[in-house]
């Protein structure tokens, strides 16, 4: 089963060379439709606008962090089933529980590789 | 100033910089190699040479992520001095009204945000999980 690269991704990130570098890693995938957002307020705000079929974000931003936008996802009925993988410098085992027990699909740790991420996403949709 | 040095904050705020340096240093190594790479592959074979290229410009993106772990340890050390400025100020307003006065600082909130939304920003080496680890624990 390949890969579906026709979905939207929504990349969110306060640093904006981050958002570059996985969209840039992304295309090399073949994700073409990659939006972006700086903090969780933003992409849940553009979550309720249009439907993305992968979330990949930071924890650590203001006002809202990734956690909290997991939270938000997972707890709305319209949006709760949206695949969610969260790429973070956030590398202590609570963080790792925490994002488990709110539902992440996938926890990939800074610094990665465009191999992780192809990983990481490939396992998430079960390819 | 002393619950400063207890919690470990200013020797860890000195190893962040070195943390920083290093980061700087091995990304900077990375890019160049990519890009000398580059200008030496072979473009006899149209199809090598792309992949080739490719290859290098995907490490060059990959090491260009220092950016994001350094400004987080960056913003760290920063968050310590700023702690630490509070700090001295409230211990010189406290010296010239009353002497022998205990300070409390208790938490900030700053440090209540921290705590509740589980952010600890990036680890030194060997003190966060890595990507085996993290695999394992979501198994």
């Amino acid at each position: 089963m390949a890969l579906d690269t026709s979905i939207a991704v929504l990349v969110v990130d306060d640093y904006k060379t981050m958002i570059r570098i996985i969209r840039n890693l992304l295309k090399q995938l073949g994700f073409e439709d990659v939006d972006d957002a700086t903090d969780g307020t933003e992409a849940l705000g553009k979550m309720k606008e249009r439907r993305y079929g992968l979330v990949i974000s930071d924890w650590n931003m203001e006002p809202m962090t990734g956690y909290e936008l997991l939270k938000q996802v997972r707890g709305d009925s319209s949006l709760s089933k949206t695949p969610f993988i969260m790429v973070t410098a956030e590398s202590k085992t609570e963080n790792v529980i925490a994002a488990k027990k709110a539902g992440v699909n996938n926890y990939i740790v800074k610094p990665f590789n465009a191999q992780t991420l192809k990983v990481k996403i490939e396992s998430v949709f079960g390819v | 100033m002393g619950q400063l040095h207890a919690d470990d904050c200013i020797p860890v705020a000195s190893r962040e910089l070195d943390a920083i340096v290093e980061a700087t240093e091995a990304a900077t190594n990375t890019i160049m190699s990519a890009a000398e790479a580059i200008m030496a592959a072979d473009p006899s074979d149209p199809d090598a040479y792309r992949t080739e290229v490719n290859d290098r410009i995907v490490a060059i993106f990959e090491a260009c992520s220092f950016q994001d772990i350094t400004g987080q340890r960056i913003s760290k050390v920063v968050e310590t001095l700023n702690r630490l400025d509070t700090r001295i100020s409230t211990l010189v307003e406290r010296l010239k009204l009353i002497e022998g006065t205990t300070l409390e600082p208790g938490e900030s909130a700053s440090d209540r945000r921290r705590r509740e939304l589980i952010l600890h920003g990036p680890q030194l080496n060997g003190a966060g999980v890595n990507q085996d680890d993290v695999d394992a624990l979501l198994r």
